[in-house]
């Protein structure tokens, strides 16, 4: 059984919503910098733009769960944030923990009709949905709380590496 | 906290006219969203009140859809309401002002007149 050594940080915050990314096995950048790595000097840096002052909206009013697109199952807190229709289908995924609490994964372009249709696109979504579920077992656990715009307690830890992958 | 530089960076791609253009699109699915819940209309009768589906709806109310206007006549229609208000009060009145000063003003020569005197009339006509 292999793991992957997590570790949950803060990006950016504003007054009401903390937006967290994490970085697997000690890597220089988060999951969500990765994706903004590989767009942003792109044809698609304009979806890049788009995605990143929606982020910023979505730090003014809450993340309020109308403003993503459901991806997960109905057990899970996984959404997906499209960058604007006109500006192409450049969507990252992300776990909306709460109003206050995003964290943001890595993503890509969708061109099949799901995302499960596509193998890396699949991957960013597995990954945060195997997130989600061990923060709501730290959470339960209360090594890991969720408090206002604050991840706390326990955030760095080992996720199961999803062997099918 | 350490601010991630990359996300910095790629902040600054953001123009104002895309900061617009999202915050327009957002307004109008808040917008829409505060009708609904005002008339306690749900997202399925507002859909079948427009021959649209109910996950079409959503996608318009996640503050992604780029609407036309034929689309926003649409559902202000279907609403019963209005969800862009143009102002038609833009229109400032133009008032045309002339006076004559009569008298020199006093020691002003060829420099500039930074204030006028005190005693200065000014009468419209």
């Amino acid at each position: 059984m292999k793991f992957d050594k997590i570790e949950i940080l803060l990006l950016e915050e504003s007054d009401k919503v903390g937006v967290y990314s994490c970085k697997v096995n000690n890597s220089d950048l988060s999951e969500f910098e990765l994706f903004l790595r590989e767009y942003k000097d792109s044809e698609h840096q304009e979806a890049i733009a788009t995605i990143m002052a929606r982020i910023g909206r979505l730090m003014k009013d809450g993340c309020y769960e109308r403003y993503f697109r459901y991806e997960g199952a109905r057990k899970d807190r996984l959404f997906a944030l499209p960058s604007h229709y006109d500006v192409g289908n450049l969507r990252v995924f992300c776990l909306v923990l709460s109003p206050n609490i995003l964290i943001l994964g890595n993503g890509g372009l969708k061109t099949t009709r799901t995302y499960n249709e596509d193998s890396w696109l699949y991957s960013c979504a597995d990954f945060l949905q195997r997130l989600d579920k061990k923060i709501k077992y730290f959470e339960k656990s209360g090594i890991l709380t969720l408090e206002g715009k604050t991840i706390g307690g326990k955030t760095l830890f080992k996720l199961k590496r999803n062997e099918k992958e | 906290m350490k601010k991630s530089n990359l996300f910095q960076e790629c902040k600054k791609l953001i123009t104002p006219e895309i900061q617009r253009s999202v915050d327009i699109s957002v307004d109008i699915a808040n917008r829409i969203l505060d009708i609904l819940e005002s008339k306690n209309m749900t997202q399925r009768q507002f859909a079948e009140k427009l021959g649209k589906s109910e996950s079409e709806i959503s996608g318009w109310l996640t503050g992604t859809h780029v609407f036309t206007t034929k689309t926003i006549a649409k559902i202000e229609v279907a609403l019963g309401d209005k969800i862009i208000n143009i102002k038609d009060d833009t229109r400032i009145p133009v008032v045309n002002i002339s006076f004559l000063y009569k008298a020199p003003i006093p020691n002003c020569g060829k420099k500039r007149i930074s204030r006028l005197p005190q005693d200065l009339k000014i009468s419209f006509s």
